[in-house]
């Protein structure tokens, strides 16, 4: 959205990681070009707050900083005679020919802001429009669920639990299926509205046991893709985390069964920590496509997929790790990918990811 | 003794119940237009005090507090109490007359920017679909950690707090609860809450939450 709102600025604008870009009218100040100091930048992280904001740089130039719902940025290279009337004769003469006033840069911003209004109340609408079935969708998996809990309860055992476990095993798989599609729903739900990723209560959550419990979702399309999963290590704390927390082994098991080498092993690993601002952490590892290390910055983007991902599975949102990203966020906690590459220059090798439990 | 049961705070008087019985003494409503959407029949099974509304049957049964838990859909369930806003209407207006009403968002719109209220002015949400063992970690979580004397008396002290009534009025307020409650019998908590609240309004809000502090001890 901000680079949209960039390309549309009459005046030369200038990005959080110090991207110069001309404006539509006016372009790049030399001085800015030639600038090795780029002490403007600093602006981004004086200021915090939404009001329009005027500095001077060590070059004696006015810089905007203007907020946006996406970020802020600023408009560079900016004449303001009552601010810049200390510079010399020939830098007046040569700010001149790019002036920009105050005004106008208001007037700007009070139209970006109207614009951006505009864009994200469409973009919302989209959204609406396009999940507006998954009401729908989700009022019938509700009737699924009461026809498989009739059968189950009419089960003889102790408890819901105990019948599940004696159960027969196409009901299992069944319940497993619906129970899948559910937290697939629930997925969705997060991309059209990420802040229904903290919604409810935290609840002590083992996620030990949520992990395994997900990969018993994955069995029948693991066994499909001649994988297997394994889970190991040792953990008996519970963390107080939101119920989409169970996106996060959701999202990271159905990438490595997605992408794991046939006949090799995913393991989860969930370890208890012993500290109790963090009670665990816990590692997927998978074998396959390694994602390069120029991309990895970008694993968590919303839509992004490496490159050897598109080629091993042409299918892909790019999604998952994203809504797993914010999920973590929502939950206190943080998630991180490495990677260990067999040989150098090999596609093959080991994909990580690892989620520190309660911690940020 | 007599002096010694003076002192006492409301907590202190509390006894410990298992979970078996807290839920079977916590009633819950469900409402919700989709007689499939909640496991009504299956939790009543595993020994929860659960009724079916599928819709508000009646307003003033729910602002009496007549339900301690209350399960509530978005859409479909309110139209006449609220046209415009339907559940969401209800919440609010529960919310604003028994801020101490555990009231659960009961829904599958949580992918809608616009019910956000909803979702959030609500003690706890449930997404639809959910089956049974969802409904008893949602519902067992709020039984144990809200269904306390302790929590119920703080949320009174709260209310009393925001209205500006003196501390001391407050201290005096859980004595006489706590003494009418010790003496047996069926006290008239509401006549013991008037006697100290002298507004109207307050009075009414403080007994609602009183009387499920009653409920505890029975």
């Amino acid at each position: 959205m901000l680079d949209i709102l960039r390309s549309t600025c009459p005046f030369p604008t200038i990005s959080p990681e110090g991207d110069l870009k001309d404006g539509q009218n006016i372009a790049q100040p030399k001085k800015c070009l030639k600038c090795a100091a780029k002490s403007c930048r600093s602006l981004f992280k004086a200021v915090n707050d939404d009001g329009l904001r005027h500095a001077v740089c060590e070059h004696s130039y006015s810089v905007m900083r203007l907020p946006t719902r996406h970020g802020p940025m600023l408009i560079n290279g900016v004449f303001v005679p009552f601010q810049n009337t200390v510079m010399d004769a020939p830098a007046r003469k040569a700010n001149r020919s790019q002036k920009v006033t105050w005004e106008q840069a208001r007037g700007y911003a009070a139209l970006m802001g109207a614009a951006e209004q505009r864009i994200q109340a469409e973009i919302g609408q989209q959204v609406k429009d396009a999940v507006a079935g998954l009401h729908d969708i989700k009022t019938a998996v509700s009737v699924v669920f009461r026809n498989a809990e009739a059968i189950i309860y009419s089960l003889p055992g102790f408890d819901d639990a105990d019948k599940i476990d004696h159960a027969d095993p196409s009901l299992k798989a069944l319940l497993k299926s619906v129970n899948l599609l559910n937290s697939r729903l629930n997925l969705v739900s997060i991309v059209a509205n990420p802040e229904s990723a903290s919604y409810g209560q935290p609840r002590p959550t083992r996620v030990y046991r949520l992990f395994h419990l997900m990969a018993r979702l994955f069995e029948a399309e693991a066994v499909r893709r001649n994988v297997r999963i394994t889970m190991a290590g040792q953990s008996h704390s519970s963390a107080m985390l939101h119920d989409s927390f169970e996106t996060i082994p959701l999202v990271l098991l159905d990438n490595a069964v997605k992408y794991a080498t046939a006949g090799s092993e995913i393991v989860v690993r969930v370890n208890d920590t012993n500290r109790p601002a963090q009670p665990c952490t816990a590692v997927v590892e998978s074998i396959g496509p390694a994602i390069p290390p120029e991309h990895r910055a970008a694993v968590f983007e919303r839509g992004f997929r490496a490159p050897q991902a598109k080629a091993a599975v042409s299918s892909g949102s790019g999604l998952g790790l994203y809504i797993a990203k914010i999920v973590a966020d929502a939950n206190n906690c943080k998630l991180q990918y490495s990677a260990r590459v067999f040989r150098s220059g090999a596609e093959g090798g080991a994909n990580c990811f690892t989620v520190m439990v309660g911690t940020l | 003794m007599f002096g010694l049961l003076k002192r006492r705070s409301l907590a202190s008087l509390e006894k410990p119940l298992s979970l078996r019985e807290l839920r079977k003494q916590t009633k819950i409503v469900v409402i919700d237009d989709d007689e499939n959407a909640f496991p009504v029949k299956a939790l009543q099974e595993e020994g929860y005090t659960i009724e079916y509304w599928p819709e508000v049957r009646s307003l003033d049964r729910l602002e009496q507090g007549d339900f301690d838990i209350i399960v509530l859909d978005i859409a479909g369930v309110a139209k006449k109490f609220s046209p415009e806003d339907d559940g969401f209407g209800v919440l609010q207006h529960l919310k604003a007359n028994n801020p101490s009403q555990i009231i659960v968002a009961f829904s599958g719109q949580s992918f809608d920017l616009s019910k956000q209220q909803f979702f959030r002015l609500a003690d706890d949400t449930m997404p639809k679909p959910v089956n049974p063992l969802k409904c008893k970690q949602v519902l067992d979580h709020l039984i144990e950690s809200r269904m306390t004397v302790k929590h119920l008396w703080e949320t009174v002290v709260a209310v009393l707090r925001t209205a500006e009534v003196p501390e001391k009025k407050i201290k005096q307020l859980e004595k006489q609860i706590a003494s009418a409650i010790s003496s047996g019998g069926k006290p008239d908590l509401k006549a013991v809450v008037s006697s100290v609240v002298e507004k109207g309004d307050l009075a009414a809000k403080v007994a609602a939450v009183v009387m499920k502090i009653a409920s505890l001890f029975v």
